[in-house]
């Protein structure tokens, strides 16, 4: 780490440490201060939601920590490890950008492997443009296939299917992954329990606010939370942009399924209640297109969490009678939790305490409360932002990210939660892409 | 009203105001949603078009003319390829 970055990353846990103070010592004292019953019921609550806020934060960002050093200290490059890979790309109606993922793939450090286009039956040219890239390129072979339409799900279980290599790498066909991503992802799995690596996703996009908080979302949530798991083997979601497998590990547990709208969850959740450990590599880079729009976004979102519920349903088995690794039953719990607790929490929490501060006239607890969980998205901010070593800018937006981002988030969350509960029909809702990539 | 005061009523009121335009924006997004052509008219044998399932199933060697799936030479010559690409039905 560069040390301008290492010196960011320990502002950012003094900066934490700070937030944990003010916690425990100013919150106490407001309750002293508060006469009105209601009010004192509500900032008890609203301490309580700080502290699980704080002991979340420090806890990934710990662990994370804790990945980060593991991994630069394991490092073996005098050891190659570097077997055949095909890499699977699915497509539907991808016309504007598949070319120039087919050509990005092109150009990954690797000796040898295969790049695999799985047309899956799209309605535009995407075949033929694929198909203009076919052939033997040296390092790397282009093959591209067509199928009917059946989803991406059944477009990489076609892939794995074909694939001629012992690993296989699925991704998105509007994704764009990173030079040395099969460099560092394939040492991995010189461990024999490794059957998937996760990679690290990034917003390529930073065109608006809303893709620039996604950004920070990212990197701040998703990436945080993966890199924690890591520490622990136990990765519980591995990204549809970028995942790394032992393709004799696909075949053995029946690939994706599609009976969840999350297939990216519920193969993982498979391999780890099959007993396989999962590591993150966040040197193996996916650049993906996030949504330009709030609708979109909503939509994306919405599809998210009802895919996760749907998945962890029907894995629930594992996540109540645990019966593989520990580490893999508190990271289904934690799945658990950040699909539906802390959504509910960070809304409900947060409307109540303020519907509270307004009916008894006290909204100054409201700006405390509001400077507090700010501090500690900004140190949060800071601190996975300098591990990354991204672009600094992304860190002023943590003032926006906890009570605009995350509350509109959060809401459709709540929504599709109830929804799912009172399973509601869905449509699959394909994402329009601008094509930027 | 002092200034402590007035920062209040503003994170208070723009917390609100948030909530009130997530709410609205999801009831925006599922009106969206419902006005899109129903996806069973796009289906066939009445299940719905995304849903097909496939399983995976050990590769074949001879190609199936009734195939679904288009197949494809491979341009040049390549080290590892062991020919045609087969692709099976699924």
């Amino acid at each position: 780490m560069r040390p301008r970055y290492l010196y960011l990353v320990i502002a950012a846990a003094v900066l934490l440490l700070g937030a944990a103070l003010a916690v425990m010592v100013l919150l106490p004292r407001t309750h002293l201060e508060v006469a009105n019953q209601p009010l004192h019921f509500a900032i008890i609550v609203v301490t309580g939601f700080l502290i699980i806020t704080l002991v979340r934060y420090f806890v990934l960002l710990w662990l994370g920590y804790l990945h980060h050093v593991e991994s630069k200290t394991s490092v073996d490059n005098d050891e190659r490890f570097e077997p055949l890979v095909t890499i699977l790309v699915p497509a539907y109606n991808e016309e504007a950008v598949i070319q120039g993922a087919i050509r990005s793939l092109l150009e990954l450090d690797y000796p040898a492997y295969d790049v695999l286009v799985i047309d899956d039956g799209s309605t535009d040219a995407t075949y033929a443009r694929a198909a203009e890239l076919e052939g033997y390129y040296g390092r790397a072979t282009v093959r591209v296939v067509s199928k009917s339409n059946g989803g991406k799900a059944s477009a990489l279980n076609t892939g794995i299917a074909l694939a001629r290599t012992p690993f296989v790498l699925c991704m998105d066909g509007d994704s764009r992954l990173s030079t040395g991503t099969l460099r560092h992802a394939m040492p991995h799995f010189r461990d024999s329990r490794v059957g998937a690596v996760a990679g690290n996703v990034k917003v390529t996009n930073r065109r608006n606010l809303w893709t620039c908080l996604q950004a920070l979302e990212y990197i701040e949530g998703l990436n945080m939370a993966r890199r924690a798991q890591g520490f622990v083997r136990a990765v519980n979601i591995v990204p549809g942009p970028i995942g790394i497998f032992r393709r004799d590990t696909l075949a053995s547990v029946g690939g994706y399924d599609s009976d969840t709208y999350a297939e990216d969850a519920d193969l993982t959740l498979k391999l780890l209640t099959d007993g396989w450990h999962i590591v993150y590599e966040d040197q193996a880079i996916a650049y993906t297109e996030a949504p330009e729009n709030l609708l979109d976004l909503l939509k994306q979102r919405y599809r998210w969490t009802r895919g996760i519920l749907q998945a962890l349903k029907k894995h629930s088995d594992s996540l109540f009678r645990p019966r593989t690794r520990f580490a893999t039953w508190v990271s289904l719990q934690a799945m658990l939790f950040e699909a539906i607790a802390w959504p509910l929490m960070n809304v409900i929490g947060n409307m109540f305490f303020s519907i509270t501060a307004l009916i008894v006239g006290a909204p100054i607890y409201v700006m405390y409360w509001w400077l507090l969980l700010t501090w500690l998205d900004v140190a949060a901010a800071l601190h996975t932002v300098a591990m990354e070593e991204e672009d600094l800018r992304l860190v002023p937006l943590a003032v926006l990210y906890r009570f605009f981002f995350v509350t509109t988030v959060d809401v459709a969350k709540l929504f599709a939660t109830v929804e799912e509960l009172l399973n509601v029909k869905m449509g699959w809702g394909k994402l329009e892409r601008a094509g930027r990539i | 009203m002092d200034i402590n005061m007035l920062l209040s009523t503003v994170v208070l009121v723009s917390f609100i105001v948030t909530v009130v335009l997530a709410v609205g924006s999801y009831l925006a997004f599922k009106g969206r949603e419902r006005r899109r052509p129903d996806p069973k008219l796009a289906s066939r044998n009445g299940e719905p078009l995304f849903f097909e399932r496939i399983y995976l199933q050990p590769r074949k060697v001879e190609a199936d003319s009734a195939s679904s799936v288009r197949e494809l030479k491979v341009r040049g010559s390549s080290p590892r390829a062991s020919g045609p690409v087969l692709v099976q039905p699924s």
